[in-house]
């Protein structure tokens, strides 16, 4: 009786779940699209997500996220990263989650996040007691070499640009 | 057509899907695999540990506010009622108890989806410091909790087998657990290399042959730039990349099918070893190859436990008589 329910349940589940993953990649659809809006929360509640494209396109460059202060008297000084950029020779042991935070700072849509990080750099200036009128965020761009003119010369450097991505009033 | 051929062919889809989803299967395969994903799950609640204040905490990057306007779906995290750093503190260390009592397999379960509902508060809060490998640790995760994980090679099935002796009945040596978790981390894996497969499939530079030089050329993602500098600095190994992005790319789109037959199987899995290997060594992606490969145990035969432990005894028993 109780492996009877167990199948049961386990079947109406992994029926509407898998439906759930077919949605989520067909929304465009008017038969997916409904389902979807019906059964999303099968993926939001614990956040399964099922958008898998890994280094897809790959990189191609190297960013850094730059924090700079102004003050009250308008001077811009330097403020801590939330991760400094790598000197080489280098070797890391671990995955840094500050680095991610702040590639994932870089895309337009993000601007919450953008906000949060220049809400959190206010903050830890205050604490040090330099307090800010605003932030200023940067990204410093390096574009990875083309095969061949890595082979004629392995120091050569990429395209560089620096691109600003907002100036954040601290509160 | 008659009721009695409809009858009988429902029979036959029920017997096919019974056999597909609920087939018992030997819980040791299933206990290993608890034992090595709650070792992932210790790990990823230790490696944010360090960084939790900035993270999540009160006074970190993503406060309350910024968190419900980064999110328009619905959220939940009890660290949105936490105003204090040793409160958050506390509650993730309940979360790396959960995560150990997991692994032991006490309440396996139960300390499974705790484990689960931590790992989705901390995403919850501050998704952008998590990757591919969470989402799958996690997802993972609630797979498992959907059979009993913890039949075998747990504190449970001790507790369980010596209550039973005190009640005068035989242990339980063998334990079976319905396939079903197995199954859902199959269909999950393959999924995951096939929409990561037809995605890279449109890019440009994976159709060239370019896409691991590119990956490999960025000091953002790159564990060390000696150890790969070799490969990037000559003709000779851009080419040796330029077959590990097709080899890449062909084996993502065609795991699914590559698994379905038996010596295929053993061929796409040692493929997969052998690719997660080399992202691991050279890129930094926290615990996705870890748990990628953990995925390809649900792959192995439902015994695969018992028959390295016959192997073992065989082996042992033969150094003896020598």
């Amino acid at each position: 009786m109780r492996l009877g329910l167990y199948k049961l349940v386990m079947s109406v589940f992994i029926i509407f779940y898998i439906g759930t993953v077919v949605a989520s990649h067909n929304r465009k659809s008017d038969f997916w699209g409904a389902y979807y809006k019906k059964f999303r929360w099968m993926q939001t509640t614990m956040c399964f997500w099922q958008n898998w494209g890994m280094f897809a396109p790959p990189p191609g460059s190297t960013s850094w996220l730059v924090l700079q202060g102004k003050k009250a008297d308008g001077e811009i000084i330097d403020l801590e990263p939330l991760y400094a950029p790598v000197e080489k020779p280098y070797w890391r042991w671990r995955y840094d989650r500050r680095q991610k935070l702040a590639l994932s700072s870089f895309q337009k849509s993000r601007k919450p996040l953008r906000n949060g990080i220049a809400r959190y750099a206010c903050h830890r200036a205050e604490e040090a007691g330099t307090p800010l009128k605003s932030v200023i965020m940067t990204r410093d761009r390096t574009w990875a070499v083309r095969p061949s003119k890595r082979w004629k010369d392995s120091d050569q450097k990429g395209r560089h640009k620096v691109e600003e991505l907002g100036e954040i009033k601290c509160r | 057509m008659p009721l009695k051929d409809i009858l009988r062919g429902l029979r036959v889809v029920w017997q096919f899907w019974n056999w597909f989803w609920f087939r018992p299967i030997s819980a040791r395969g299933v206990g290993v695999m608890r034992i090595l994903l709650g070792v992932v799950f210790i790990m990823t609640t230790i490696d944010i540990w360090g960084d939790l204040a900035v993270l999540v905490g009160p006074d970190g990057v993503f406060h309350e506010g910024s968190a419900r306007r980064g999110f328009r779906l619905s959220r939940w995290t009890y660290f949105d009622h936490l105003d204090s750093m040793t409160a958050v503190t506390f509650v993730h260390a309940l979360a790396l108890v959960a995560n150990i009592l997991f692994m032991l397999g006490f309440k396996s379960r139960t300390m499974g989806i705790i484990s689960v509902i931590a790992h989705t508060a901390l995403y919850q809060r501050n998704s952008w410091f998590m990757n591919g490998g969470d989402r799958l640790v996690r997802e993972f995760g609630f797979y498992i909790c959907l059979v009993p994980c913890g039949a075998s090679l747990s504190i449970d099935a001790w507790l369980k087998n010596k209550g039973r002796l005190a009640r005068g009945l035989s242990p339980i040596l063998s334990p079976k657990v319905p396939i079903f978790a197995l199954r859902v981390i199959q269909l999950q894996i393959a999924f995951v290399y096939l929409i990561s497969g037809v995605e890279k499939w449109g890019s440009g530079s994976w159709q060239r042959g370019s896409a691991l030089y590119y990956s490999l050329s960025t000091d953002n993602y790159l564990r060390s730039d000696w150890l790969v500098a070799p490969l990037l600095d000559g003709r000779a190994g851009y080419e040796l990349l330029k077959i590990g992005t097709m080899v890449t790319l062909y084996w993502e789109c065609f795991f699914w099918l590559l698994v379905l037959w038996r010596p295929t199987r053993w061929l796409a899995l040692v493929i997969g070893v052998g690719l997660h290997v080399g992202i691991h060594m050279t890129l930094m992606v926290a615990f996705f190859s870890f748990v990628s490969m953990w995925a390809y145990l649900a792959f192995l035969p439902d015994d695969w436990v018992e028959r390295i432990e016959a192997w073992w005894r065989r082996r042992k028993e033969r150094s003896l008589s020598i």
